[in-house]
């Protein structure tokens, strides 16, 4: 038998080391990799999760809040992206708001990237790549691919079992990092759990009306390409829902938020206070278990062979065909359905309406492409680009 | 504030386990199996220290 001398030692040491340094080094890179997100016209402040819960200041957790002003005063929106950085569709949407949005009356509050330590972490273990590109009219727009849950680095160690503040319920303990679990959070909790509780303290000191909560899921998951809402908000999705099938041709069927399943935005945030909450879903091809390699050409033009042969079998829950499922109809859906959702709330309350102009909808995004409403950071002056 | 120290301690556990991989390492002189193992080992905890995942 050889024996394991200093040489042998020092020579797979140092192989270690190098599988270290080129694996490792990637993960660094990405986890201080800036998205640039340019301040529309219609920006009138940027304010910091933290204002609503100092102890997130100078932490990873914390998250730039854009808000937009109308002159006339009236109802407010929260929409929040990258609740799930792994779904990444909801914060291009917030983006594009964030960037061409002007409000004429009331207010709307954008946060694109709500678990930001979600958004810094990665899934090397599923092949996942580390950035996706948008083409844009100037060039590519390159962002980070994150994890469902903030990282480890940020929130450690997890419970043997998450036990749900304030409801008890036992959930899985990987869902503490979970920003759709945590909801309504406790001050005092950990970072995951405050970063809930911060936006719930936005909703209640802002008053605000309507929070939407922007995710993405499998084609394989029955609760796809749909609007979750709980009871109080039913009539409002409902009507999104039917004006959008019938003016943009698209279909976003309602499901129903469970009142067992605790900690999710759209069952707390009704719970909690007096704001009507939505979950938006858009199917994403990429998420499913059964498609090819993961790769940056499958998550943008959602086309799979795999998937096609599913899909011929009846096995998934949306239309599939050859045309795949592109992020320009998935942003596209998100940002039809959110505006469509605002205006229902503003026909059925006038005094507390919300009017946005110069977001791009459904048909935009198909024809001209998602990057096309991504403005270059490079000629802005410096207090219009947030990095985040 | 307990849940800073408790990331803190287990920050510290990793060190302490470091460590003694290492040590056991640097003495293991029969088996080249158990040096690739504490190294596989050794891996993920580095990286935890490191901060890098």
């Amino acid at each position: 038998m050889k024996t394991a001398g200093t040489g042998f030692k020092l020579s797979v040491a140092a192989v270690f080391i190098i599988l270290l340094i080129t694996g490792g080094w990637p993960l660094r890179q990405h986890r201080h990799f800036p998205v640039e997100i340019v301040c529309g016209p219609g920006v009138t402040e940027i304010r910091n999760l933290s204002d609503y819960l100092p102890v997130l200041k100078g932490t990873v957790a914390d998250t730039p809040v854009f808000i937009l002003s109308g002159k006339e005063p009236g109802g407010s929106v929260l929409v929040m992206g990258n609740t799930h950085a792994n779904e990444p569709e909801g914060m291009l949407t917030v983006a594009i708001m964030v960037e061409n949005a002007v409000v004429e009356k009331g207010t709307v509050f954008l946060i694109p990237f709500f678990n930001r330590s979600a958004s810094l972490n990665t899934r090397p273990g599923e092949g996942y790549p580390l950035y996706f590109s948008v083409k844009t009219p100037w060039g590519q727009k390159r962002f980070r691919m994150g994890n469902r849950d903030a990282s480890p680095l940020d929130q450690w160690p997890d419970p043997d079992v998450y036990i749900h503040y304030p409801e008890k319920q036992m959930l899985s303990y990987l869902d503490i990092r979970n920003t759709n679990r945590t909801w309504p959070g406790r001050k005092n909790g950990l970072p995951m759990e405050q970063v809930t509780f911060a936006a719930m303290e936005l909703l209640r000191r802002e008053r605000v009306d309507l929070a939407i909560d922007l995710h993405g899921a499998e084609t394989m998951f029955p609760v796809t390409n749909c609007i979750v809402v709980p009871e109080k908000s039913m009539r409002i999705a409902t009507l999104a829902s039917l004006t959008v099938k019938s003016m943009e041709g698209f279909e976003n069927h309602l499901e129903s938020s469970p009142e067992k399943f605790r900690g999710l935005s759209h069952r707390e945030i009704g719970d909690y206070s007096d704001t009507l909450p939505f979950l938006l879903e858009s199917p994403i091809p990429f998420l499913d278990q059964p498609t090819g390699a993961k790769t940056e050409k499958l998550f943008l033009d959602g086309r799979d062979e795999f998937l096609l042969s599913l899909a011929r079998k009846k096995k998934l829950f949306v239309p599939y065909d050859e045309s795949g499922w592109s992020l320009d109809r998935r942003v596209g859906q998100h940002l039809s359905v959110s505006l469509e959702i605002i205006r229902q709330y503003s026909r059925k309350t006038p005094d507390r309406a919300i009017i946005i102009k110069n977001v791009p909808r459904y048909s935009d995004l198909v024809t001209n492409g998602t990057g096309t409403y991504f403005h270059n950071p490079a000629p802005v002056e410096k207090g219009k680009v947030v990095k985040i | 504030m307990i849940a800073r120290i408790i990331m803190i301690a287990y920050y510290l556990i990793s060190v302490f386990f470091v460590l003694i991989t290492i040590k056991n390492l640097l003495k293991e002189r029969d088996s080249r199996d158990r040096v690739v193992l504490y190294l596989v080992t050794l891996i993920p905890f580095i990286l935890r220290l490191l901060r890098i995942k």
